[in-house]
């Protein structure tokens, strides 16, 4: 019989490849790079979801490195997601100085690794650095609003979905060290479900019509 | 040992999801809060959206009206004045002139040809009144002057002109709606103010062409001029503001520091500027 945390895992992979048919059938409302970029990042993780345990016991890989390894990829392509998505400089530059700051920390933690089954710290920064970012975002859409309706928006719909994500796991990523491994499994449900949600939000940014950006421009004309 | 670790366990366990019950519910309090605030600021920017569209309707309706009046004057100049002269010159050049002795002729003759000339005076004042010559032909400058030699000769008020740095002519669009406003301007401080003169002055600095109107009567403030703009009274005052909207002008209505002028200042961006409006005309 399937159990509660089985049937969750189950669906948290089952969303992902239907996020991915999802975006193949939508592809035409998906053509900007920063979609793609999400497709990439939708399609590696569920390769890695398929793998983690294939590939940790056919290369003999503990699982702290591939959880490091995927928790690298992500941050990247969260960076680049908002690297593209940013209007202003300033965030820009905010997103490209904070990378080698991980890096740095992913360094660390791999120099310093005493037989860890997760990698609690790359993950907790990761979750701190992109609810900042996500909350940059929020601002800079406030204060220069490239659309009517912030909801119309297929950006805002994948930040709330890395949002939620993120804020769902970050306490238990942050915990995770001091945790035994049978409550880490128990509470990786909290993972799962904040996985299935952030993958049905990014299946509504997949799903919207692209909207028409707001142009600012001060130029008037008049005629007489 | 056990029984310690199993409690820090629980506590840490307790720990995880409260912290993500925390999380998630500043995550959604957030995003409600832009949502919330956004159709808040989108609210606020219809309504803006709205007010500027009535603003634009008022303008609109007084220059329709202004231009109606403009018309019905025409037309009862023509109609009172032109009208009545050339019928009476009909009457002089009538069919039974050939059967009147020579001398009575040639009296009705020349009657009818100083009636043609008054009706050819009387059509130049007009058309003169719709575009002054001095205008078209000497520009901004020599048209006011104009101007202000009529009002001073009548002897109730001086009127005069200083423009300090007029090298060059604006374009003749540019000057006729300047022209325009400052006739408004000047007929409104002639009909309202009561005031002893009128001194106009010119001036410019590398962005901006300034015109500034200084009077000795009562006059209006900034405050005055835009609740009159606002009101459905104060048609003059909308169309001058929709005339200087065309040249992306801004005009300014203030007392004097000293308290006993009032002045008025009209500013327009410089040439660069105004062409980059498109004026047709």
């Amino acid at each position: 019989m399937v159990n509660f945390k089985g049937l969750i895992r189950f669906f948290s992979t089952l969303s992902s490849l239907l996020l991915i048919i999802l975006f193949l059938i939508f592809k035409n409302r998906n053509k900007e790079k920063k979609l793609w970029v999400i497709f990439f990042y939708i399609l590696l993780s569920f390769l890695f979801d398929l793998s983690f345990f294939t590939i940790g016991e056919a290369f003999n890989i503990p699982e702290f490195y591939l959880y490091v390894c995927f928790t690298l990829t992500e941050y990247t392509i969260f960076s680049i997601f908002f690297y593209l998505t940013y209007q202003r400089k300033a965030f820009k530059w905010l997103v490209v100085s904070c990378y080698p700051g991980f890096l740095a920390i992913t360094y660390y933690l791999l120099a310093n690794s005493k037989n860890y089954s997760f990698d609690s710290l790359t993950a907790s920064f990761e979750g701190i650095f992109i609810i900042i970012f996500s909350i940059l975002f929020f601002y800079e859409q406030l204060t220069h609003p490239e659309v009517t309706f912030i909801y119309a928006s297929k950006y805002f719909w994948i930040i709330v979905a890395m949002l939620i994500y993120l804020s769902a796991t970050l306490f238990l990523f942050i915990a995770a060290t001091y945790l035994s491994l049978n409550d880490f499994e128990r509470l990786s449900i909290i993972n799962g479900i904040a996985n299935i949600t952030k993958n049905i939000l990014i299946a509504i940014a997949f799903i919207i019509p692209t909207t028409k950006l707001i142009r600012h421009s001060s130029g008037k004309s008049y005629n007489m | 040992m056990n029984f310690l670790e199993s409690n820090t366990q629980s506590g840490v366990v307790s720990l995880i999801l409260l912290g993500t019950i925390g999380m998630m519910t500043l995550a959604i309090g957030l995003i409600v809060f832009i949502l919330l605030h956004q159709r808040k600021v989108m609210r606020y920017q219809w309504t803006l959206q709205k007010m500027e569209e009535e603003q634009q309707n008022i303008l609109l309706n007084a220059s329709i009206r202004l231009q109606e009046e403009e018309r019905q004057r025409l037309a009862a100049d023509l109609h009172d004045d032109a009208g009545p002269l050339l019928a009476t010159a009909r009457l002089y050049l009538n069919e039974n002139l050939v059967q009147l002795d020579k001398p009575t002729q040639l009296q009705h003759i020349i009657n009818a040809k100083s009636i043609i000339d008054d009706t050819i005076q009387l059509i130049r004042n007009i058309s003169h009144s719709l575009m002054p010559p001095t205008l078209k032909n000497f520009g901004l400058e020599s048209a006011l002057n104009d101007l202000f030699q009529k009002i001073s000769g009548s002897g109730q008020m001086k009127a005069s002109c200083r423009f300090h740095d007029y090298r060059e002519r604006l374009l003749l669009e540019q000057e006729q709606i300047i022209f325009r406003v400052l006739q408004e301007l000047v007929n409104n401080i002639l009909k309202h103010s009561n005031s002893s003169f009128i001194h106009v002055t010119q001036n410019t600095n590398s962005e901006k062409f300034f015109i500034r109107i200084h009077h000795d009567g009562s006059g209006l403030t900034q405050r005055d001029f835009e609740n009159l703009t606002k009101s459905s009274g104060g048609l003059g005052l909308k169309n001058i503001q929709s005339r200087l909207k065309v040249l992306l002008g801004n005009i300014t209505f203030e007392k004097d520091m000293s308290e006993t002028y009032y002045k008025i200042t009209i500013e327009l961006p410089r040439e660069e500027e105004t062409n980059k409006s498109k004026i047709k005309m």
